[in-house]
C-alpha cells in the first residue's frame, strides 16, 4: 500500500489513570453509577419548564411563516427529544420524534402544514404530563399523530 | 487515592438544560471540578484557563457545531491542548453524522437519550482505552482504527491511496492464474 501523506503517531497517554491512581473502571463502581442515577433524576422538574418553552418557540416559528422557521422548528423538536430521553419520558420523545421525521430531508424555506404539525405539538404537550407514558390516551394520539406525519410526507411527495 | 476527585471535565453545550443533566451526572460520581461553556468560543477561553482532562461536547450547537470545534481543538494553530480527550453527545445516529464526528477527531460518541451509565462508560474508555494519535495533513485525531491494529485485515482495500496495491494485487492473482 503507499501512503499519500507522512503519518505521525503518538503512542496511547494513561496519564488520567496515573492522575487518579488507577484504572477509572474500579473506580466508578456500581454504587457511583447509583449515585449519579439519583443526582439525574432530582433535576427532572425543570426539565418539564424547559420543554414547555422549546415548544412554545415552536408554535410560534410555525405560526410565523418565516423562511428559516422549519430550522428552529427541527432543532426545537430536536432538543425536546434528547431531553425526554434522557428523563424517560417516552412518549414525549415519540411526539419529538415525530415533529424531526415529518421536517426531515427538508429545506430552510420550508413551510410545513400547520394542521400536522399542530396536532404533534398537542400531543407533545399532553406528552408532559406525569402519567402520561402509561395513559392509553396519549399512545393513540401518538399513533395519529405519526399517520398525519406519514400522510402528510406521502402527499408532499416525500415518502 | 485521589480518585475521580482529581478530575476536570468541561461540558460545552449550548442548551443549558442538556448541560445541567451532563453536569449533575459528573457531580453525582464526585468528580472534582466540572466547569461549563455555552459554545465553542466560550469553552476556548475556559480551556485557556485551565487544562480540562476531559471535554464532554454536544454536535448540534450554534453558531459554532461540535466538529468544528473539535476540528479547532484538533488543529488549530492556537490550540491549547490539541490532545485531549473529547467526547461528542449527539442525537443524530445517521452512519454520516457518526462518521463525520469520527473524522472530526473525536475519542468516543455517545448518542442521546443519555444516561448515566451510557456516559461514564465513556469517560472509562477513554481513561482506561486510550487510543495513538495520529497526526497527518488531512486527519488529526485518536487512531480511527480500534483493535488490532488492523494488521490482521483481510478484507477490502478502501483507500485512494489503496488504488495501486489493488492493480498490484490484481496483476498478481493474473500471473498466478496464466
Amino acid at each position: 500500500m503507499s501512503a499519500e501523506t507522512p503519518v505521525e503517531l503518538i503512542a496511547p497517554s494513561f496519564r488520567l489513570q496515573r492522575k487518579m491512581g488507577g484504572p477509572a473502571s474500579r473506580l466508578l463502581t456500581p454504587e457511583a453509577y447509583r449515585q449519579a442515577n439519583a443526582a439525574l433524576e432530582e433535576i427532572i422538574p425543570p426539565i418539564d419548564e424547559e420543554v414547555r418553552r422549546l415548544l412554545q418557540e415552536l408554535q410560534e416559528a410555525l405560526q410565523a411563516k418565516v423562511p428559516g422557521g422549519r430550522d428552529i422548528m427541527w432543532n426545537n423538536a430536536h432538543e425536546i427529544r434528547g431531553l425526554a430521553g434522557t428523563v424517560s419520558k417516552i412518549t414525549l420523545g415519540q411526539a419529538a420524534n415525530l415533529i424531526c421525521h415529518y421536517l426531515n430531508d427538508t429545506a430552510s424555506d420550508f413551510l410545513p402544514d400547520q394542521n400536522v404539525m399542530q396536532t404533534i405539538v398537542v400531543v407533545a404537550m399532553q406528552a408532559l404530563r406525569e402519567e402520561a407514558d402509561t395513559d392509553p390516551m396519549i399512545k393513540v394520539m401518538v399513533q395519529d399523530g405519526a399517520r398525519a406525519v406519514l400522510a402528510q410526507r406521502h402527499r408532499e411527495g416525500r415518502d | 487515592m485521589p480518585g475521580l476527585s482529581s478530575l476536570h471535565v468541561l461540558v460545552v453545550d449550548d442548551n443549558p438544560h442538556m448541560r445541567s443533566i451532563v453536569v449533575a451526572i459528573l457531580r453525582g460520581v464526585d468528580i472534582g471540578i466540572v466547569q461549563e461553556a455555552s459554545d465553542g468560543a466560550d469553552a476556548m477561553e475556559v480551556m485557556r484557563g485551565g487544562a480540562p482532562d476531559i471535554v464532554i461536547v454536544d454536535l448540534n450547537m450554534f453558531p459554532i457545531d461540535g466538529l468544528e470545534f473539535t476540528k479547532m481543538i484538533r488543529t488549530g494553530v492556537d490550540s491549547p491542548y490539541p490532545f485531549i480527550p473529547i467526547i461528542m453527545m449527539t442525537g443524530h445516529t445517521e452512519r454520516s453524522k457518526v462518521t463525520a464526528a469520527r473524522d472530526s477527531g473525536v475519542n468516543e460518541l455517545v448518542a442521546k437519550p443519555i444516561s448515566a451509565k451510557t456516559l461514564l462508560d465513556r469517560i472509562v474508555a477513554v481513561i482506561d482505552r486510550p487510543r495513538s494519535f495520529v497526526q497527518t495533513t488531512a486527519y488529526t485525531g485518536p487512531c480511527r482504527r480500534r483493535g488490532g491494529g488492523g494488521k490482521e485485515f483481510a478484507g477490502k482495500l478502501r483507500r485512494k491511496s489503496d488504488n495501486k496495491a489493488k492493480a498490484e494485487q490484481s496483476n498478481e492473482s493474473k500471473e498466478e492464474t496464466a
